[in-house]
């Protein structure tokens, strides 16, 4: 991550590539719940990355991660995009299937299971999830929306985020334990022979 | 805030998000000085909301990844075309002496060392501009609809009445039932300390009151607020900032009837 970021600001173009690689389908993601469309999507994503390299000095890892800063400029110009077109954010389907990506039907990210990972969120959680995060609504109109109060906005927001916190914590508590399970095995083995 | 009490406010997924305002933000960045132990729940928050994105991941069509790379060369090559164009009259005095080529040479050099550089700014400037022209753009869509709605003739005009310790609220209610839309016109309103908003609440018969709009009472003249149906009177509060679960009744600060 940090040799992206260095790559980038010495404008070295092959840290963009990577940056494209790593990130470009899960923004992606985010863009097209933003903006329904996959062509627009993929005009926005493009737009995005190139405000990343034109902008890379003002990310400050003090106050976010990369992928935080990434995440914020590709939301921002999506929800802009959405407006313009159509001068405010609507709830419908997109446009492509909700996981486009083949791998992402196996795995979210460094091997978590996706499925596991939504079962961890109860259905409203995920619906206050999907409409602030991935399709751009203000805190406001989901409470419309949903018709619910702001405040329940709020809180199911907080609550699943620390729902998916709690859950990541514990797969690497699992991995490190077979990590070490193996280290351990394979130790005794060496001193047996 | 303390440490406990920002962790439960939900400012910290908001700060995340890029969804809080420019308060809450100075907020959150000076409690990370306060409390280090912050940026770890940042982190975790990024990290988490990095996975669940990445459960909706989208692949970019081929062609994407080649079409940004042209853009970015072709931006570059704009900028290189731009900084090698020599200055005007150079090219007429070359052949007259070796000195005097010499120090066209020079020229050129120099011309181009800040032409260069000062493409470079101009291409910087330029990208902020219409980074902030999109914004304006945005922002006079947003605030073309917000004067459309506070010109409708459905709109009632009620005026909230302060309690005895906030004598000098003077706060009107746009209320509109068709267009279930309400706006706070602000007029006078108490001083609350960086650690505070104020939040509006529905109140109705036979029912715990239900949290609303948040906000700091410096957004502007007039501030939209939530519609709730059925609502019998709507209240204001001074809150924690981030807003309550429950009103704190001593902070009331005044009441509307609207049915």
């Amino acid at each position: 991550m940090t040799e992206i970021v260095e790559m980038i600001r010495q404008r070295n173009e092959k840290g963009l590539s990577l940056l494209y690689d790593r990130y470009a389908p899960t923004l992606l993601g985010i863009i097209v719940g933003v903006v329904k469309r996959r062509d627009i999507g993929e005009e926005v994503l493009q737009q995005s990355l190139l405000k990343a390299w034109n902008h890379i000095d003002k990310f400050n890892e003090e106050k976010a991660s990369f992928f935080t800063w990434l995440m914020t400029i590709a939301r921002r110009t999506a929800i802009d995009q959405a407006r313009l077109v159509g001068n405010r954010i609507v709830a419908g389907p997109m446009e492509v299937p909700e996981t486009a990506d083949d791998s992402a039907a196996k795995g979210a990210s460094d091997g978590m299971d996706a499925d596991r990972l939504l079962r961890v969120l109860d259905h409203d959680q995920r619906a206050v999830l999907d409409m602030i995060y991935l399709q751009g609504h203000t805190h406001r109109d989901t409470a419309e929306i949903l018709q619910i109060p702001l405040g329940t906005v709020k809180s199911r927001l907080r609550l699943g985020i620390a729902a998916l916190r709690k859950e990541l914590q514990s797969e690497k508590k699992l991995f490190l334990g077979f990590l070490m399970t193996l280290i351990m095995v394979l130790l005794i083995r060496s001193l047996w022979i | 805030m303390d440490l406990n009490q920002i962790r439960k406010s939900g400012l910290l997924e908001l700060y995340v998000l890029g969804d809080c305002s420019l308060a809450e933000q100075v907020m959150i960045e000076e409690a990370m000085q306060k409390y280090p132990e912050l940026k770890k729940d940042l982190y975790e928050i990024g990290h988490a909301l990095e996975h669940y994105a990445a459960v909706r991941k989208v692949k970019p069509s081929g062609p994407v990844k080649d079409h940004l790379f042209d853009r970015l060369q072709e931006a570059g090559h704009r900028a290189a075309q731009d900084a090698h164009k020599p200055p005007e009259g150079v090219t007429r005095s070359m052949g007259w002496a070796l000195p005097l080529a010499l120090l066209g040479l020079v020229a050129l050099a120099l011309g181009w060392y800040f032409s260069h550089r000062n493409t470079q700014t101009l291409q910087s400037q330029l990208v902020d501009q219409q980074v902030a022209c999109d914004s304006l753009q945005q922002e006079n869509l947003r605030q073309y609809a917000t004067l459309e709605q506070l010109q409708d003739p459905g709109n009632r005009v009620l005026a909230f009445q302060p309690t005895g310790n906030f004598e000098n609220t003077d706060l009107l209610l746009l209320y509109n039932e068709a267009s279930r839309t309400n706006f706070i016109q602000v007029r006078g309103i108490p001083q609350i300390t960086p650690s505070q908003s104020f939040q509006l609440w529905s109140l109705k018969q036979g029912q715990d009151p239900i949290p609303l709009t948040v906000f700091q009472g410096d957004e502007g003249l007039f501030i939209p607020v939530s519609f709730e149906e059925g609502t019998q009177t709507y209240a204001i509060t001074i809150e924690p900032l981030g807003g309550s679960e429950t009103p704190t009744l001593q902070n009331l600060i005044g009441t509307v009837a609207v049915s």
